[in-house]
Formats: C-alpha cells, sequence, structure tokens
C-alpha cells in the first residue's frame, strides 16, 4: 500500500510538472506578446513587458515563475489589469465547485439507479429506457444538450430562469446539463459491471445461501458494481471540468469555466495559463484521491499492490 | 407388431465409418463472416448505418443542391426580415432558413457537416495510426522503452486531452490543420493502451515464440501477426475515436477556436445558433439536430462493431 | 421413506441465442439418506445444470418431470419457498472456489450470512459458529482468517471455506460440484477426506458430481453415469465398476489407466465428441459413438432394463432381438 501511494504520488507531481512546462512554453512560442497590439506605444510596451517581467530570457522567466507558484501566486490577469490570477479564482472557483459537487451527486444517483434497474430488467422497457437515455447522454455534445435545454424551458416554458447562478431555480438547469454525460457513462457502466456481477459464481452461492433477494442485491450484487465506478472517479471528473466551461458559458454561470472561456477569446495569456496550472493540480489531486480511495474498496489492491 | 424378419434386421449392427462422430458439428462459420452476420443482425446498428450513409451523402451533395453558395452573404434579405420581423426559418427558397447574415442555412448546414465528418474522420485515423504504432512498440520490445511510453501516456492522461488541444489550438492558430495536428497529438493514448494490453498477450502465444524462434524480423512479426489479431479492437476503437474527434471539433468551435470563418462547421453553427436562439430557433435547432444524429449514429454503429467483435461482450 | 431426494422425468431446457439446448432429458435418480451418489460424465453432459437446476439456481425452463425433497414435492416452488430450502437444507458446493466466493466480503460475513438468515443467531452468535466452522473444515487460526478476504487464501482453503459455507446450516443433502476439479492431486484426497468425515458428523447426503472415477471408486455407494443429459446407467459402484452394462460406461472404464494390469497396456479412448445439444439425434444419443451401434439405435430411444434391483441401463444391446448381434459383436457380459 505505501508503495503504491508513492508511486502515485511520483506520477502525480511528473504530470504537474510535465503540464506547466508545456503550458508555459506553449505560450512563450506564440508569436507577438499581448502587447504589441496598436493600443501600445514602444514606451508603454516597453514599461509592461517589464512591468509583467517579460523581457528577461524564457528560461529564466519559467523558474521565476515555478517559483512564484509554489507561493501561489499565478500571475496577474493582462485583460483584468492588474488583477491577480489567484484573486479571480478564489471569487470564481467556489461557484464552479458548487456545481460541480451537484452534478456528481446527481450524477452518481440517478446514474447508479438508472444502471441497477437496467440490469435488474434486462431486456424490458426500463433497460431500453436506461439505454436510450445513455446513448443520448454519451454521444449528444453537451453545449447541445444544454442550449437545448435552456430554448426549452426558459425560453419557450418560462419556467426557469435562463441564466446566472444566484437560486436554487438557477442551478437546475445548469447541473443537469453538466450531469447529463456523467449520467449516461455511471449509468452504462454500472449495468454492464451489474450484468456481470449478477452472472457471476459468487452471487449464484449467495442464491445458493438462501439469501433473501434484497439482500443479495445489496451486499453482493451493487456493493462488488460500484468497484468499476470508482476507477472512472478520474476521468469523471476531468469531464465535468470541460463539461463547465461550456456549461457555465451558456448559463452565464461566473465560475471559473466560464473565465477560462472568456480568457480564450480575450487571449489573456497569463490568466489561460494560471487557470490551466490550476485545473491540472485541481485534477491531479482528484485522481491521487480516487486512487486512494479504490486502493481502500478494493482489497485485492490494498494487499497485492497490484491492480487485477 | 413388428414380425421377425424386421426385428432381425433392427437389430443388425451398423458399420461406423470413422469420421461420423466428428462430423456432428455444425459447420464453422469463418471469423469475419461470423462478424459480419452478427453486425447485420443488430438493428439498431443498422438502422443507424442507413441513417450515417445518408447524412454522408447530404454532406457531399447538400450544398450543391442549391444555388446559394455557403459563404455569400445576404444582408439585404436579412435586414428586410429583421425589420419587418418576417421570418427567417425554413421556406421555399430556403430550406432550412437563413442566418443573421443572409446566407443560406441549408448549405451552410451540409457544408459544416461536410467538415466534421472531413475532421472526424482523418483525425479519428491519424490517432489510430499513432496509438497503433506507439502500442506495438511497448507491447512488442517491452522494457524500459514500454516503461517510457506508458508512463507518458500515464502523465499526458492525467490531464483532460481538451486542455492540451486548447493550448496547441492557442499556439498554431485556428484552421483545419492546427485542429486536426492538435487532435491527433492527443487522442491515441487509448488506442496506444489497447494495442499494448492485447499485444502482450498475444506475445507469448505459440505460433508467435515459433516466428520468433525462425529469427522472422519484429516488424514482420508485427505486421503479419499481431495487428492482424489486434483489428477486432482496433476497429472498435476506431469506430468510437471518429464521433469523438467530431465532438472535440465541435467543442473548440463552440469555445471559437475552431475552424476560421468563411469555413464553417456544425459546432460553430451551433455556437452561433445560441446567440440568436431567442428570435431565430432554426439556427440552433437544425445543426443540432444534425450534430445529434451524427453522433447517435456513430456511436451505435460503433456499439454494434463492438457486439459483433466480441460476442462476449454482449448483455 | 429413506429417499431423501427423488427426481422424476426430469427434462430441462436452456434458450441461447443459437436455440433451445436440451441440457438434461428425462432424468430419473434419487438419493437415498446418508449415502454418497456420484453423478459421473463428460463435461457438458448436463450433470452440474441438473443439480442446479434441483435448486432453482439456473434460469432454465422444466420441460417435464418433478422433483421431491424429504417427502415434499418442490417442483413449483417458488422462490422464496426455495429461499427457505438452499443453504438450510440443502447446500452446494461450486467446482471454483476462487471465483465461486465474493472478492470483497470478508470470509467470515460469507459464512455468517448463512446462519443469521435461516438460523435467526445475532451477529456475535453467528461470529461464534462460523469460528466454530471454520476449525471444523481444518482452517487453522479461525479468528485471523475470519476478517481476511479470499485472495489470501490458498486453493485447498477457499474450498474448505465453500464447504464450511454449505454445511453452515448442517443441511440434511450435500450437493458437491466437481470439488476436487480445481486443486491439486494432494489437496484432492484432503478435501475428499474431510467431506467424508463431515457427512459421517452431520450425518447428512452428498451427491457427488465429477468426471473423475477415481474419486468415485473411492468415495461414492452408487453411480449415476449421465450422457448428453440422460442417465444412461444407474446402479451400486460395486455394479457400475465390475458388471457396467452400458458401453459409454464401458468406454469410460476403459479409458482409466490401471496400475494393476499385467505388462503394457494400451489407454484407449471413446473416438468422438459429445452430440449438439441444440440438434439431439432422435434414437441413443451415444449411437455415433458406439462400438455397438446397431440399426435401431439410430431412431429409438433404448428403453431402462434392470439387472438388479438397484441396478438399470438402457442400451438396445440388452434387448431380446439383440441375441445374435451381441454375439457377433463380442459383447461380453462381464469385463
Amino acid at each position: 500500500m505505501f508503495k503504491y501511494i508513492c508511486k502515485r504520488l511520483l506520477i502525480s507531481v511528473i504530470t504537474l510538472l510535465v503540464l506547466c512546462a508545456v503550458v508555459f512554453f506553449a505560450i512563450k512560442f506564440i508569436p507577438g506578446d499581448p502587447f504589441s497590439g496598436p493600443e501600445y506605444t514602444d514606451a508603454m510596451r516597453q514599461k509592461m513587458l517589464e512591468l509583467y517581467g517579460l523581457d528577461k530570457p524564457v528560461l529564466q522567466q519559467f523558474f521565476t515563475y515555478m517559483g512564484n507558484l509554489l507561493s501561489g501566486n499565478f500571475g496577474i490577469s493582462i485583460y483584468y489589469t492588474g488583477k491577480p490570477v489567484v484573486d479571480i479564482i478564489a471569487t470564481a472557483f467556489p461557484q464552479s465547485l458548487d456545481l460541480g459537487i451537484r452534478a456528481l451527486l446527481f450524477a452518481l444517483i440517478a446514474g447508479i439507479g438508472l444502471g441497477v434497474l437496467a440490469a435488474l430488467h434486462r431486456g424490458k422497457a426500463l433497460d431500453y429506457m436506461s439505454i436510450v437515455i445513455s446513448i443520448i447522454g454519451i454521444s449528444i455534445p453537451s453545449f447541445v444538450v444544454a442550449s437545448m435545454l435552456q430554448y426549452i424551458f426558459a425560453v419557450v416554458l418560462g419556467w426557469l430562469p435562463v441564466a446566472r447562478y444566484t437560486s436554487f431555480a438557477h442551478t437546475i438547469m445548469p447541473t443537469v446539463a453538466l450531469a447529463l454525460p456523467t449520467i449516461a457513462r455511471f449509468a452504462r457502466l454500472m449495468r454492464t459491471s451489474m450484468l456481470e456481477v449478477i452472472d457471476s459464481d459468487y452471487v449464484k452461492t449467495a442464491r445458493s445461501k438462501g439469501l433473501k433477494k434484497r439482500q443479495i442485491l445489496l451486499s453482493h450484487q451493487v456493493r462488488n458494481s460500484l468497484l468499476p465506478l470508482v476507477t472512472v472517479l478520474g476521468p469523471t471528473t476531468a469531464s465535468l471540468l470541460t463539461g463547465s466551461f461550456v456549461v457555465e458559458s451558456i448559463f452565464a454561470v461566473p465560475g471559473l469555466g466560464k473565465f477560462f472561456v472568456d480568457s480564450i477569446n480575450t487571449q489573456d495569456y497569463s490568466l489561460i495559463m494560471g487557470l490551466t496550472i490550476f485545473y491540472g493540480a485541481f485534477l491531479v489531486i482528484m485522481n491521487f484521491i480516487v486512487d486512494l480511495i479504490y486502493g481502500i474498496v478494493d482489497p485485492r489492491i490494498r494487499i497485492g499492490g497490484t491492480k487485477g | 407388431m413388428i414380425d421377425a424378419q424386421d426385428r432381425k434386421y433392427l437389430y443388425e449392427p451398423v458399420e461406423l465409418d470413422e469420421g461420423i462422430a466428428e462430423r456432428m458439428d455444425k459447420p464453422q462459420l469463418s471469423y469475419w463472416k461470423d462478424v459480419a452476420s452478427r453486425f447485420f443482425k443488430n438493428k439498431a446498428a443498422m438502422v443507424s448505418t442507413i441513417l450515417l450513409l445518408i447524412v454522408v451523402i447530404m454532406a457531399i451533395v447538400g450544398p450543391m443542391m442549391v444555388e446559394y453558395d455557403y459563404r455569400t452573404t445576404d444582408t439585404k434579405l436579412a435586414a428586410k426580415m429583421r425589420i419587418t420581423g418576417g421570418s427567417m426559418g425554413p421556406s421555399e427558397e430556403h430550406w432550412f432558413g437563413i442566418d443573421t447574415l443572409g446566407r443560406d442555412l441549408w448549405a451552410r448546414v451540409w457544408m459544416g457537416t461536410r467538415y466534421s465528418l472531413l475532421i472526424g474522420f482523418v483525425a479519428a485515423i491519424v490517432q489510430a495510426l499513432i496509438g497503433i504504432i506507439m502500442g506495438c512498440i511497448a507491447g512488442f520490445f517491452g522494457g524500459w522503452v514500454d516503461m517510457l511510453i506508458m508512463r507518458a501516456i500515464d502523465i499526458l492522461n492525467a490531464i483532460p486531452y481538451l486542455i492540451y488541444v486548447i493550448i496547441i489550438m492557442m499556439v498554431f492558430g485556428s484552421g483545419l490543420l492546427p485542429i486536426l495536428l492538435a487532435l491527433a497529438l492527443t487522442g491515441w493514448l487509448g488506442m496506444a493502451r489497447l494495442v499494448r494490453g492485447q499485444i502482450l498477450m498475444l506475445k507469448n502465444e505459440d505460433y508467435i515464440l515459433a516466428a520468433r524462434n525462425l529469427n522472422t524480423s519484429p516488424w514482420v512479426i508485427m505486421l503479419k501477426h499481431l495487428i492482424p489479431n489486434c483489428m477486432g479492437i482496433i476497429i472498435v476503437s476506431l469506430s468510437m475515436a471518429i464521433p469523438g474527434a467530431i465532438f472535440s471539433e465541435a467543442y473548440l468551435s463552440f469555445l471559437g477556436i475552431g475552424l476560421p470563418a468563411p469555413m464553417t462547421s456544425l459546432g460553430q453553427l451551433i455556437s452561433t445558433g445560441i446567440t440568436e436562439m431567442r428570435n431565430y430557433p432554426h439556427q440552433l435547432i437544425i445543426p443540432s439536430a444534425v450534430i445529434s444524429i451524427l453522433m447517435l449514429t456513430l456511436q451505435l454503429i460503433g456499439d454494434g462493431l463492438r457486439d459483433a467483435l466480441d460476442p462476449k461482450l454482449r448483455k | 421413506m429413506d429417499e431423501i431426494l427423488k427426481v422424476d422425468d426430469l427434462s430441462i431446457s436452456f434458450q441461447t441465442y443459437n436455440g433451445e439446448v436440451q441440457a438434461v432429458r428425462h432424468a430419473s435418480f434419487s438419493l437415498k439418506r446418508k449415502e454418497v451418489l456420484a453423478i459421473v460424465g463428460e463435461s457438458g453432459s448436463g450433470k452440474s445444470v441438473m443439480m442446479q437446476s434441483i435448486l432453482k439456481l439456473t434460469p432454465c425452463i422444466r420441460k417435464s418431470g418433478s422433483i421431491w425433497f424429504d417427502g415434499e414435492d418442490i417442483t413449483e416452488f417458488d422462490d422464496q419457498q426455495m429461499q427457505k430450502i438452499r443453504g438450510s437444507k440443502i447446500g452446494i458446493i461450486f467446482q471454483d472456489a476462487m471465483t465461486s466466493l465474493n472478492p470483497t466480503m470478508r470470509i467470515g460475513r460469507q459464512i455468517s450470512e448463512s446462519l443469521r438468515r435461516h438460523q435467526n443467531m445475532t451477529a456475535e452468535q453467528a461470529r461464534k459458529r462460523a469460528l466454530e466452522l471454520l476449525t471444523q473444515v481444518g482452517i487453522n487460526h479461525p479468528e485471523q482468517r475470519y476478517r481476511q478476504y479470499i485472495h489470501n487464501l490458498s486453493g485447498g482453503m477457499r474450498q474448505r471455506v465453500m464447504i464450511a459455507i454449505a454445511l453452515a446450516c448442517k443441511p440434511k443433502v450435500l450437493i458437491a460440484d466437481e470439488p476436487t476439479t480445481a486443486l491439486d492431486v494432494t489437496i484432492q484426497a484432503q478435501i475428499m477426506s474431510l467431506l467424508g468425515r463431515l457427512k459421517e458428523e452431520l450425518d447428512c447426503s452428498i451427491v457427488l458430481i465429477t468426471h473423475d472415477l477415481g474419486v468415485v471408486a473411492a468415495y461414492a455407494d452408487r453411480i449415476v453415469v449421465m450422457y448428453a443429459g440422460q442417465p444412461v446407467e444407474v446402479g451400486a459402484s460395486r455394479d457400475i465398476f465390475y458388471h457396467p452394462q452400458h458401453p459409454y460406461t464401458r468406454g469410460l472404464l476403459a479409458s482409466i489407466p490401471r496400475l494393476d494390469a499385467d505388462g503394457a497396456q494400451e489407454l484407449t479412448s471413446i473416438a468422438g465428441t459429445p452430440p449438439d445439444a441444440l440438434n439431439p439425434l432422435p434414437g441413443c444419443a451415444f449411437y455415433p459413438r458406439c462400438k455397438y451401434a446397431m440399426r435401431i439405435c439410430q431412431d429409438e430411444a433404448a428403453p431402462n432394463k434392470n439387472f438388479s434391483e438397484s441396478h438399470c441401463a438402457a442400451c438396445h444391446i440388452h434387448d431380446a432381438g439383440a441375441a445374435e448381434t451381441r454375439v457377433k459383436l463380442g459383447w461380453r457380459e462381464t469385463l
């Protein structure tokens, strides 16, 4: 177990380093600088470059940047002049986190429920319904779902507020739109793993003990089927994150995703850089936590140190 | 009542020829015929194939069916409609209506579909090629090469590929080639993993060991024995990569860093559609419907292929 | 009433992707109290399916027949009624303990589960009893094992845990489905003698499903030989080993290497493969592989002929009309 943690930890750290380097040098690679526009005079440009430390050699800039990162300084936004990226993260991230947690919870409940029901009613109407929902959720892009929801429930029917994120009613559509692909993923996975478990020998053993159906369902089938779900929690956080970019933009949720999309459009490189690295760190930490959870849940890993 | 003669006849011994017991087996279909017949039996996959073919044909001939070019704006017409409050929606002249700049949406939608499909197929194939090569190298040679490639995959995999794609797109600017490049560079991880796993499994099969003992070159072994035996998973993974690439392009277009104007894609049409949703919902609904059909059919075909290639997975 | 389990004319089918498979066809046999009954046959001969269908553990269709347990007709029992029988009155051990035990549940809980269900024990009582059971099946350090998972155990240990689970509620019948097939030879003997000991201690009957005639010879009182879903010969061990009356049984026996044979001995096998259960033959299922095949065998199923009170076989070779052929083909009355 200790070895397992160390290995995961090492990979996490390298991942972050690689990401920082890729982002940093990629952005340095972009021709021109943020102050080469006509609105800046040469003198002003020189001054701004000095202010942002962009006149130094690239490698030096990189190490300065990394040093700053370690001390929690993610740089200063160019578009929102003078505003530290950390401040933007501090105000916007809670909104995104709130939305993300809502979506994750909703997806867990709906996805697991749907998958279990589908597996229990294999080949019947409920099964097909869950297959249809998961196929739609997997294949239709989230921005299509989000904009359609917005059009139907806010514009045409007027049941829910069109945009922004201030009351519970405001959270409904963003949560559903963000959760749908994850619901689909969970439902699909849960259904397959339930079916596998239902056919497994140990469930037959459980039945041969004369246990009640409900007891077999809860303590043998669902419990064991949940395991594969833990393995996709990592990719799920990632997809919730990329999903949040579009969902927050469409519903004007003042979260990090919206800032990220805006920063792409305003070419606010230092904000992009800061946010990307923040996202990277967030994901790496989440993945690490998921790995730990997996190690705890599956006794085979806990002892053996290897999967399978 | 049977008479004595008949009884005697019935109890005569029968010479069984040698092979009779073996011949009881039913005829065996060849692997690929078996796969094809399973795929054809899958209704959802067959309907999807037909629908997809229709969409592909429309993407090819659709823009030519109307006299309007997908780039030509007609601001006068648009302005007139806006002022008179006339509908920009589907009409006799413009089957899918027009957009806010007066461009014919029929031509634009099918042109957008064409670009989306192009990106989807090309990116998926390039991704697959890179993935197969990396997977083969890692799986076949093993050792530190394998270690290096697998760690690289682990590290790249930890961050959603879309973030890498966004960064690459910003470096190279928007355009068809940058998109293809960005998708190709980031999308091969899954394929490489699958192929590696399969090769690790196959590597110790007796016929591979036999080929190695005959001093067959590793490249020949790979091309002749290993890759053909990975074909199943390669096809399935490829069929899943196509909708993935189409989705990524649409996503980038939605973020505003996809194809540059005047090129268009379904993602771009949708993202302009969203801004006009209140007054001209057809601009959102039509491209959304086309991309949904495209993604659904591709997904169902992929599922069908997977079930046909690996009946064990069928549930 | 000395028959604890009785199966009469049982036919079982499966609906598969390729059509209906007739896994068991017109099977009849009975299990007496305190005896070990072996069911012997090649893999795919329907022996496991038949026993599992008695407990209604497999999703199959019963085409005909009846099942009696302890004087009660359980043929039409629904799942709830079966739950009261499974585990408490009939226990079952599966072949592969590795896959038959839940990998994510502690061993102790897998045993106590059944105790709590059938014997209304409290958690503490069940724990004590489970520890006793672990000791009874020969597992050392039961306290420690109780908290472990199956991947901590060796193959033989796992099978012992399976046995502990099956015998937890002192069932009247134990079905052992190839209990030793997945194990090393030395462990096989340990497990078999454990089963024999527990049978005496618990006073139960055992149905031993196996394809290993060696195991059968040592432990079974009576034997049912199955071929393609049908019992072709039933008899006491002595009858089957010394006076086999069905060509298939003779083929099986001839394929066992014998240590007591003089000099070099050719090991014979039965040519061919078992028939396709999708399209059963109209006559005798063994016809295409049989050394003694006659015309009648192709179209007409053979009737059961009784050789003694406990010994019967289904083969046309014993028909009155086949007297001449018997001589011609060199059928010997005894081996």
